[in-house]
């Protein structure tokens, strides 16, 4: 216990850090050592401060003694309780994918989650990865090959072809429309390319092939224009998420 | 209970082989006895011993009711989340992840204390109406001087009383700290909140009951 007759109390009091000295009164470990020298030098100069450490000192040893009432009841389980609490069907499930005993479903989500991840980059990033997604893709990459077969092919066949080939391509309709009202087709990256077709026949040749053009297309993009590869891994993305969710609910409704 | 035939030293050293068991946490035998009987337990409790759990119950209710009075200051309501946290931990044995049983079941009560507490934020209702109750027990000192025991008692219902009237999350990590000894870090991982909040909890929680136990003091000093 402090000396409590030798102390003042400065004026000033009202205007000390009293949380500096209960934090010193705890003994923080990792108290700054200068707020430690300037909790210990406003308990020296104050005596309100130094009262105030020796009071929290003591009723921090006081509050373990607190009185406590007698426990009013036997806490055990009977068989009715048991019966009734005894996890079955999906709580069973739950508590096993909580468990330690789970080695499969961590691994599972983090693997599904990844896989998610790198299937929407590439579906989203298709130029940085050289066309390898089929994702916006699909028109992206039809309309390379076409640039490729005549670069210098005019307008207004792609025009044609775009209209030929409109009826069976349900899919690509923001590409098609545009292309079908005589103006340039926009592929679904919306970066402006054209989609030309040949003058020596091989516009004529693909124009006659409408339902393989439709098959490319579907596979590439939906009725909504996304694409079937970020969808999937949309899903992956979201079920691996999911199992995630599913581990965390199982661990805190495994700590009550 | 414990002095059942069902735990003799005999059983206990047949567990000291390497047991046929799915979770590898538990499976390292620990040094501790009462760590070992708690896990035997626990075990047995798994494949559906009853008796095994109720064992457990048994030697854990008094502490942990006492946990739980000492943050919600109602002990009907303090009663009725220690028997929904044993209810809590026999659904979810099989998600006891090895380590401490007794951490495990704390951690279970504290949950359902700071749910409660939730609850009588919504519906509060008057705290500690029992006072005046004799089944309040201020810890009895070897000491037989009736003016000490008196005085004990008295300094008892004070501080018992002055913790009711400090917030729910201070009371909680004071009682945490002070009483149960977990470190900053613990009570933070348990009670979901960062490191700084919990030292402020605490230190503000302690300048409160200091404030409100400001007339009685004397009791405390010396």
């Amino acid at each position: 216990m402090t000396d409590r007759s030798s102390a003042t109390t400065p004026p000033t009091h009202d205007t000390h850090d009293l949380e500096r000295i209960v934090a010193l009164a705890a003994r923080d470990a990792d108290l700054d050592p200068t707020v430690a020298d300037a909790a210990r030098a406003q308990v020296t100069a104050c005596r309100a401060c130094r009262d105030l450490l020796a009071d929290v000192v003591a009723l921090s040893a006081a509050v373990p003694d607190a009185a406590i009432p007698a426990r009013p009841r036997d806490y055990t389980l009977t068989e009715a309780d048991a019966l009734r609490l005894r996890p079955g069907g999906w709580r069973r499930l739950l508590g096993f994918v909580g468990s330690a005993r789970d080695g499969f479903t961590r691994p599972l989500a983090i693997g599904l989650t990844t896989i998610g991840l790198a299937g929407l980059l590439v579906a989203t990033l298709p130029g940085a990865l050289g066309g390898l997604a089929i994702g916006s893709g699909g028109a992206a990459a039809l309309s390379t090959v076409g640039s490729a077969i005549s670069p210098a092919a005019p307008s207004h066949e792609a025009g044609s072809i775009a209209a030929s080939a409109a009826p069976a391509l349900p899919a690509p309709a923001s590409a098609a429309a545009p292309a079908a009202s005589g103006e340039p087709p926009r592929d679904a990256a919306g970066e402006g390319g054209t989609f030309s077709g040949a003058g020596d026949g091989t516009t004529s040749q693909r124009a006659d092939q409408p339902s393989d053009l439709a098959a490319e297309a579907a596979i590439g993009e939906d009725a909504t224009g996304m694409s079937v590869l970020a969808v999937l891994a949309g899903a992956i993305l979201i079920v691996g998420l999911g199992l995630f969710g599913l581990r965390w609910t199982a661990r805190r409704l495994g700590d009550g | 209970m414990l002095d059942s035939p069902r735990l003799t030293s005999a059983s206990i050293a047949v567990r000291r082989d390497p047991p046929i068991v799915e979770d590898l946490r538990s499976t390292t035998v620990p040094d501790d006895p009462v760590q070992r009987r708690d896990l035997i337990l626990i075990e047995r409790a798994r494949t559906g011993d009853l008796d095994a759990f109720n064992d457990l119950v048994r030697l854990y209710q008094d502490s942990l009711f006492a946990l739980v009075v000492r943050m919600v200051p109602d002990r009907d309501q303090a009663s009725d989340a220690v028997q929904e946290a044993f209810f809590s931990a026999f659904r979810n044995l099989a998600s006891f992840r090895g380590g401490s049983v007794k951490s495990w079941l704390n951690r279970i009560c504290v949950n359902a204390a700071m749910d409660t507490q939730r609850l009588r934020k919504r519906r509060p209702s008057q705290p500690y109406p029992e006072f005046e109750d004799e089944s309040w027990q201020p810890k009895a000192g070897d000491d037989v001087d009736p003016e000490r025991i008196a005085v004990d008692a008295e300094r008892s219902r004070a501080i018992a009383a002055a913790m009711t009237r400090i917030t729910g999350d201070q009371r909680t990590a004071i009682v945490l700290y002070d009483v149960e000894g977990y470190d900053y870090s613990e009570i933070a991982e348990m009670t979901g909140v960062s490191l700084g909040t919990v030292k402020s909890r605490i230190h503000r929680g302690r300048l409160s009951l200091r404030d409100i136990l400001a007339e009685r003091m004397e009791l405390f000093r010396g």
